[in-house]
């Protein structure tokens, strides 16, 4: 494998070093660019109590181009669909390579304080939120007792 | 404040898609109709969306103006600090014995030009404040502009 | 060149394949949105002109497994097709009789397996084997 920029080696040695409180991330063995990621839901937030496990890769134009970062943990959010993706703009279109992996999981994290079902990915859900909100609330909650909670 | 592609009347990614669009269900229609000999069209089918859709990713490529970057101030090494360090490379200026380090117009920030030139090749945006660096254009002196229009006091 | 892990690339494919980015001659879908694992997919493909597969649409399902892309997909033909690399009873593609699966790249992709398939059934010892009826299963 293509030998390792120093910003990756610098971000992971900080990530261990000085981890962001709620969140771990931990490059795997064979690939140091593939991290196994979990993110504590927010207090007072209906993920609150939950460990959501994600993925993150690091592709070969990073910084230069986002990470690319997925939910593997089931999770009701209007921004977040089915497979796990995620609708957040510095994932997309206000990536930036002053941001690092720890600053894009601190705004996953904030995705899920403050959901945004006016920008869904998840129509189903995003319309329960706007109709409904206390049901979609208990229900959030619900899948996070079901599917993250902690071991 | 207009944008890039206001400014350069380039909505081209667009346009693209539309055209492409079109093409597409030409295609089809003629494919539709004409069962018999549809060899021409099955191969302009795969041909030419796959042709457009590297147009489109090219159009998609908006950043600064390759002079735009050579221009851009240099950051003299007796005004960096120890501490300094390039937000895009997280590595520190002076760890270079000869480190080339360039300021943004307006909002200052310094980057590494070897960084800041593979960001400013497909953005116009500043990596720390998100600052569009190209809106910067050199302003008219006002005072100036002021006075002539004062004219009609003296009238 | 960094190895993109599975599912980021099974999530550029889908992404491809539901964006009608891909050539007309295929499409791929998973088989169920749910599916986080995104194992299995359903496929399409379009048989090639002047061939006895002119104007057919077959379909085939793809399981992309833990070791994909490292390992190809198994693939397997729901309509009934006659095609040396095609397992007569069952409808699996042979690995050891198709060239794709045989000698297959990390860079193959669902897409390569669909449309080399098309190329095989338009080979001048394919193209006038004599077919199933239309619309017939494995």
């Amino acid at each position: 494998m293509a030998s390792l920029p120093k910003r990756i080696i610098k971000e992971t040695e900080r990530l261990v070093s000085d981890p962001v409180p709620g969140i771990t991330a931990i490059p795997h063995e064979e690939n140091l660019r593939y991290f196994q990621v979990t993110v504590e839901g927010p207090e007072q937030s209906p993920y609150e109590n939950g460990v959501f496990n994600l993925e993150l890769f690091l592709p070969d134009d990073y910084p230069m181009e986002a990470p690319k970062v997925r939910f593997l943990t089931k999770i009701y959010h209007p921004n977040i669909d089915r497979l796990g993706r995620i609708c957040l703009d510095v994932l997309k279109n206000n990536w930036s390579p002053a941001l690092q992996i720890r600053t894009v999981l601190l705004s996953v994290q904030a995705l899920l304080a403050s959901p945004n079902p006016n920008d869904p990915l998840a129509n189903d859900v995003a319309e329960e939120w706007l109709q409904n909100e206390d049901n979609a609330i208990a229900k959030a909650r619900e899948w996070t007792n079901m599917y993250a909670s902690k071991q | 404040m207009s944008t890039y592609e206001e400014e350069h009347n380039t909505n081209r990614a667009g346009a693209g898609q539309d055209a492409r669009r079109d093409l597409r269900s030409q295609i089809h229609d003629m494919y539709q109709e004409n069962g018999t000999s549809n060899l021409l069209l099955q191969l302009l089918s795969q041909i030419i969306p796959e042709s457009l859709q590297e147009e489109l990713l090219q159009d998609q490529k908006e950043g600064c103006p390759e002079h735009f970057v050579d221009s851009l101030p240099r950051v003299n090494q007796s005004k960096l600090s120890d501490e300094e360090s390039c937000s895009i490379c997280c590595c520190n200026y002076k760890e270079d014995k000869y480190p080339l380090v360039v300021e943004l117009p307006h909002c200052s920030h310094r980057f590494d030009l070897e960084c800041v030139a593979v960001w400013l090749s497909k953005s116009t945006s500043c990596p720390l404040c998100r600052d569009d660096v190209l809106s910067h254009k050199p302003k008219i002196d006002v005072s100036t502009v002021e006075v002539e229009d004062d004219w009609g006091m003296y009238g | 060149m960094s190895k993109i892990p599975r599912s980021f690339r099974l999530l550029e494919e889908l992404e491809k394949g539901e964006k009608g980015m891909g050539p007309e001659s295929c499409s791929y879908g998973l088989a169920d949105n749910d599916d986080i694992t995104m194992t299995h997919w359903n496929g399409t493909i379009l048989g090639p002109p002047h061939s006895n597969h002119e104007n057919r649409i077959y379909f085939v399902a793809l399981v992309c497994g833990e070791e994909y892309p490292d390992q190809p997909p198994q693939i397997r033909f729901l309509s009934k097709i006659n095609l040396p690399c095609v397992n007569q009873t069952t409808g699996d593609v042979q690995a050891s009789s198709f060239n794709t699966l045989k000698n297959w790249k990390r860079s193959y992709t669902m897409e390569t397996l669909l449309l080399d398939l098309r190329k095989e059934m338009a080979l001048p010892a394919n193209k006038k084997l004599p077919q199933p009826a239309e619309g017939t299963t494995f």
